[in-house]
């Protein structure tokens, strides 16, 4: 059986012991990473990703293009971005003003599209991915707003190629602003 | 709750307990070999997260939860229901997805073999099992077998009030090879 992880609730003049600090307070549950921002790049990248961690959430604040575009990501080795096309993805989504669906998809294709937007309009991506450093192929999750079909999207993706991901990068083809956030979950 | 950023003081234990905890926060994990999780839905915590990462099975199957109670039963009944819909990598083609109390646990993720190459995943939101209400989830995961590659969007609810400790989980066609899966706690006031 599993040995469940109590709250450490440290009482009044307890003596600092290292050894419960670095358990239940340091290394506890959803860890933050890393963050990266820019303002004028057409890009954000993070290498961040260690055996620490299998499993990983991104947070996408406020990408905003400078001129309409795509967010697209990928994921990169300690050589750079992998950029072949083996990146498969799909997403469905409700358009607000209709409530008609929509989807998108890419099938072996060099990058994973997470949104759509309109220049100066602020978007919001959360990525939840999984298989990273474990020698493994990579997939992920995601939910994002699209402001170029004006809607919601959830959908998947995933990389058809093993390898050492130490990293990821979001890009378009445009300036943009905005912020990643890498978390880490915490495993034994 | 604000960050606290401590400075050249005495550590004092009510500084610890308030600031130094997680909005999620770790409780266990297992191998998926494991089989389950008992007592791991307790009074702490309202909400939970539950990761399954790299998960690896000797045939195509889905990985199903179901919840337990008195540390060690399951139930078993058909009082699952769930739905959602998964889209092709392929196509985008969407098809819609249900379980009508059909089953007896919730379907997860998919489950296929190493040689596949397709290790499945899945973000799993559990809603106050612990309870005497009716258990939610809402999950995101990957559909991945070896006919073909999909993502996967579902949530459900088990129409049961009795207060949930434990679940267990299995696969629909042959065994479970590798992986992991691990269970945060949602923290809450």
């Amino acid at each position: 059986m599993a040995n469940l992880m109590a709250i450490r609730t440290y009482a009044t003049s307890e003596r600092f012991i290292p050894a419960n600090f670095n358990t239940y307070s340091l290394n506890n549950g959803l860890k933050w990473i890393d963050t990266q921002r820019t303002t004028t790049a057409t890009f954000l990248r993070s290498d961040a990703f260690t055996t620490e961690f299998d499993a990983y959430r991104i947070v996408i604040d406020g990408w905003t293009p400078s001129v309409a575009d795509n967010l697209l990501m990928r994921m990169r080795t300690a050589g750079g971005a992998y950029s072949a096309a083996n990146y498969y993805w799909s997403w469905n989504g409700v358009v607000w003003a209709s409530a008609a669906a929509i989807t998108g998809n890419g099938n072996a294709v060099t990058s994973i599209q997470l949104t759509s937007g309109f220049a100066s309009r602020q978007h919001s991506v959360v990525i939840e991915l999984d298989n990273v450093r474990t020698s493994a192929k990579p997939s992920l999750q995601f939910m994002s707003i699209d402001t170029t079909n004006a809607c919601n999207r959830i959908g998947g993706g995933w990389l058809n190629n093993t390898a050492d991901y130490v990293g990821v990068e979001v890009f378009c083809n445009v300036a943009m602003s905005g912020t990643m956030s890498i978390y880490g979950y915490r495993k034994p | 709750m604000s960050t606290k950023t401590f400075i050249q003081e005495n550590l004092k234990s009510a500084d610890l307990n308030a600031y130094t905890l997680k909005g999620d926060s770790y409780i266990a994990s297992a191998s998926v070999t494991a089989g389950q999780l008992l007592n791991c839905f307790n009074s702490t915590y309202t909400d939970y997260k539950i990761v399954v990462s790299n998960f690896v099975a000797t045939a195509d199957c889905y990985l199903w939860f179901q919840l337990g109670y008195l540390g060690g039963s399951f139930w078993s009944t058909a009082s699952y229901y769930s739905g959602g819909s998964y889209q092709a990598y392929s196509t985008g083609t969407v098809t819609t997805w249900n379980n009508n109390a059909t089953d007896p646990n919730w379907k997860i993720c998919a489950g296929t073999t190493a040689a596949t190459g397709f290790p499945n995943s899945a973000v799993v939101n559990i809603s106050r099992p612990g309870l005497s209400n009716y258990t939610c989830y809402t999950a995101q995961s990957t559909l991945h077998l070896s006919g073909g590659i999909w993502a996967w969007s579902h949530m459900g609810q088990h129409a049961v009030t009795t207060a949930m400790d434990s679940f267990k989980w299995g696969t629909t066609a042959g065994a479970v090879s590798s992986g992991n899966i691990t269970i945060y706690g949602v923290m809450q006031p």
